[in-house]
């Protein structure tokens, strides 16, 4: 099992990054955040990203997208979460599988053009759902689409986030896999390694350059360790991300198990993460201007996606013996 | 980040497999002090020579062999589901001793000392930590003094773990004491049965004596046991914590899931899953043990490609021992009013309590990562 990405796969992650400093730089998200009567993310920037082949990495070219798999796309959720992304990326590219795999190709399609959105039920909220959009109700036995009627604007944690109390009107498709919760959970733990690694390298960042008792914080013990926790934290994660990507594609009998573990290390690394990277800034770090708060609210609401934390904890209890 | 299914590999995993469903021990390891320990690991490090499953990746002329590091991988990981005896007096051998000679040991001493300990013949015990220089390291002062081709030892060390059990000590000395800290140091060979070598053990507080105390009264070593060049051990000293943090001790490391496993296993069949923080602190636990086998292979993954282990991978300690810490202290709450008797969970959680200490504190593996990985001032 080799766990070291490949020159292609570092390639997908290099030129998301690119792409991302260019068009969603945090002075753009900010913007886009301030407008909360608009959607997360514009439609000009969506079609991009369609058009990078984003929203299709891992499905089929028969199924019209890239033909790579999910350590792929997990190079470029990696991207996403490092660099705050708004929109539904997840959902979509969820959505487009689950289009395909309930025959509905021409709405896949559609999806991974950019022209039909999918965002996501979250509990009583849809997240990134406007009016005519379709959302993706997940849970342990699949997926399904319904088309989202009227929805109704509810104020939330992350301003890079829309929130709505949306009606749905019918069903568009359903695919019932339970691969398909394993797979979004390894997405999402992409997300949240890419928000570990973005507040480490924050923290270390400042920890470097603030003076205090006439020396850079970084000295001290204290600021020292939680930096190096964080450090910790994403090294452990990526380890069982890569290997999780890898069995789940695979389909082992173990992928689900690792799954969820890899989507726990993610959440709770990402958790105590943000929030020390807001102790680490001190004062500046309570403060709307300054970026810490961004990452802690991302982390909050990706640890809430799939309802509580303690389904994944029965996926991980359920094997009677680790394989190797 | 690609799944190996070679059917060599996979074959080798089955014989793996095989011989070990056939060849474990049927006895426990005995945990007591006597010789009858360090007959019991020998016994069992032979039987795997025997059968060809000593030094997988160790060269062919050595008596290993001569496999990858993914073939070592495997068989650790299967020696670990087996529940084969892991903790061992070869322990320093392999993680440590072995390792650093293959990388800077000269041609006599590979072909004296490597197949030796593949053939189960002689243990080794570490000699770095002195009374004085435990996390400062180089801090060392117990001096070696050339005296024609032989090397003169005196002072003391401690914290040797099987010491007692050891044939021969790898052990970093003093040789030039006007040199900086770092550059007067020597990676030499000891003789644990030379005149002026006291051995004392040391009771921990499971009970158990895990380390000695060792003291060197003109100890007298031939200059040939120096590895690489005398004042140039620091360097070797590296290797072999590069080796430590690397594939070596990967069997204790990952014997950390089958433990969980054996929690888990209890847990579920006495009904303490319904005490809903015990499952939670479980099921996270396990999570995080899952992690240190991936990191093993992500860290083997990038050594294929020909780089020592970095810094970074200090981080892998550093993982593992917050998981023993954790599951140790999770194993007395499954328990309950029961870890007040003295069970093997109550040991293991007492003895638990080194993981943050040895090989270096988890406060100083913390600095490191910090100074090293992230480029903090120090």
């Amino acid at each position: 099992m080799n766990l070291a990405p490949s020159e292609e796969q570092a390639s997908i992650a290099a030129a998301a990054a690119d792409f991302l400093a260019k068009e969603l730089s945090i002075a753009r998200i900010r913007d886009l955040g301030a407008d909360q009567g608009a959607a997360a993310i514009d439609d000009g920037t969506w079609h991009r990203c369609a058009e990078l082949g984003w929203l299709g990495l891992g499905l089929s070219e028969e199924a019209g997208g890239v033909g790579l798999g999910l350590p792929e796309e997990v190079m470029l959720f990696r991207e996403l979460g490092r660099f705050l992304a708004p929109g539904p990326f997840l959902s979509s590219v969820l959505g487009a599988r689950v289009a395909f795999r309930a025959g509905q190709a021409d709405l896949a399609e559609s999806i991974n053009s950019g022209e039909t959105r999918v965002g996501m039920q979250v509990g009583d909220l849809a997240i990134d759902a406007r009016s005519d959009d379709l959302i993706l109700a997940l849970d342990e036995f699949g997926g399904r689409l319904y088309r989202v009627g009227e929805s109704q604007p509810v104020a939330g944690v992350d301003p890079g986030i829309r929130f709505a109390r949306a009606q749905t009107a019918g069903m568009v498709a359903e695919y019932m896999d339970q691969t398909l919760l394993a797979r979004a959970r390894v997405l999402v733990a992409a997300e949240l390694l890419g928000i570990i690694e973005a507040v480490r390298d924050m923290s270390a960042s400042y920890a470097q350059t603030r003076i205090q008792f006439g020396k850079p914080i970084g000295t001290f013990q204290a600021v020292k360790h939680r930096c190096a926790d964080m450090a910790i934290a994403a090294y452990a994660c990526a380890a069982e991300l890569f290997q999780a990507a890898l069995l789940v594609e695979a389909e082992t009998a173990d992928a689900g198990f690792h799954a969820a573990s890899a989507y726990v290390l993610a959440s709770n690394g990402a958790r105590r993460s943000t929030a020390d990277n807001i102790q680490n800034h001190g004062g500046i770090g309570f403060t709307w201007e300054q970026d810490s708060h961004l990452f802690l609210k991302r982390a909050l609401v990706f640890e809430n996606l799939f309802g509580p934390q303690r389904a994944a904890y029965r996926d991980i209890l359920a094997p009677e013996r680790h394989e190797f | 980040v690609e799944l190996d299914t070679s059917k060599e590999l996979k074959e080798f995993r089955e014989e793996a497999r095989t011989w070990l469903s056939e060849n474990v021990p049927s006895e426990a390891r005995p945990h007591t002090v006597g010789p009858e320990l360090r007959e019991y690991d020998q016994e069992w490090q032979r039987r795997q020579y025997e059968g060809g499953w000593a030094g997988i990746d160790w060269e062919p002329e050595y008596g290993g062999r001569g496999l990858s590091l993914v073939e070592q991988v495997v068989w650790y990981e299967e020696l670990v589901r087996a529940r084969a005896p892991r903790d061992s007096v070869f322990s320093v051998a392999f993680g440590h001793a072995g390792p650093t000679l293959i990388m800077r040991g000269n041609e006599e001493q590979k072909s004296f000392y490597l197949p030796k300990i593949l053939r189960g013949e002689t243990p080794w015990s570490q000699g770095f930590s002195e009374p004085g220089a435990g996390s400062d390291l180089a801090s060392l002062r117990t001096r070696a003094v050339v005296d024609g081709d032989e090397l003169v030892i005196s002072g003391s060390k401690i914290w040797t773990s099987y010491g007692q059990w050891s044939d021969y000590g790898e052990l970093l000395v003093r040789t030039d004491p006007d040199a900086p800290k770092h550059k007067g140091i020597t990676w030499v060979i000891m003789d644990m049965h030379a005149p002026g070598v006291d051995i004392r053990p040391i009771t921990s507080i499971d009970g158990f004596p895990h380390n000695c105390e060792v003291f060197y009264d003109e100890a007298r070593i031939p200059l040939a046991n120096v590895v690489d060049k005398v004042n140039n051990g620091w360097s070797v000293a590296m290797s072999t914590l590069a080796a430590e943090r690397g594939p070596g001790f990967l069997d204790h490391r990952l014997s950390e899931i089958v433990f969980i496993d054996e929690l888990t296993e209890y847990a579920k069949e006495h009904g303490k899953l319904a005490d809903q923080s015990i499952a939670d602190r479980l099921a996270t636990v396990r999570a995080e043990a899952a992690a240190i086998r991936s990191m093993a292979y992500y860290q083997v993954s990038t050594a294929r490609k020909g780089e020592m282990p970095g810094s970074e991978t200090t981080a892998i300690r550093s993982w593992l021992v917050g998981v023993q810490t954790r599951a140790a202290g999770l194993a007395l709450d499954i328990l309950g009013v029961e870890a007040l008797e003295w069970k093997p969970w109550t040991r293991q959680w007492l003895s638990s309590f080194s993981a943050p200490i040895a090989g270096g504190t988890t406060d100083i593996q913390r600095n490191i990562i910090g100074e090293r990985v992230l480029g903090l001032p120090r």
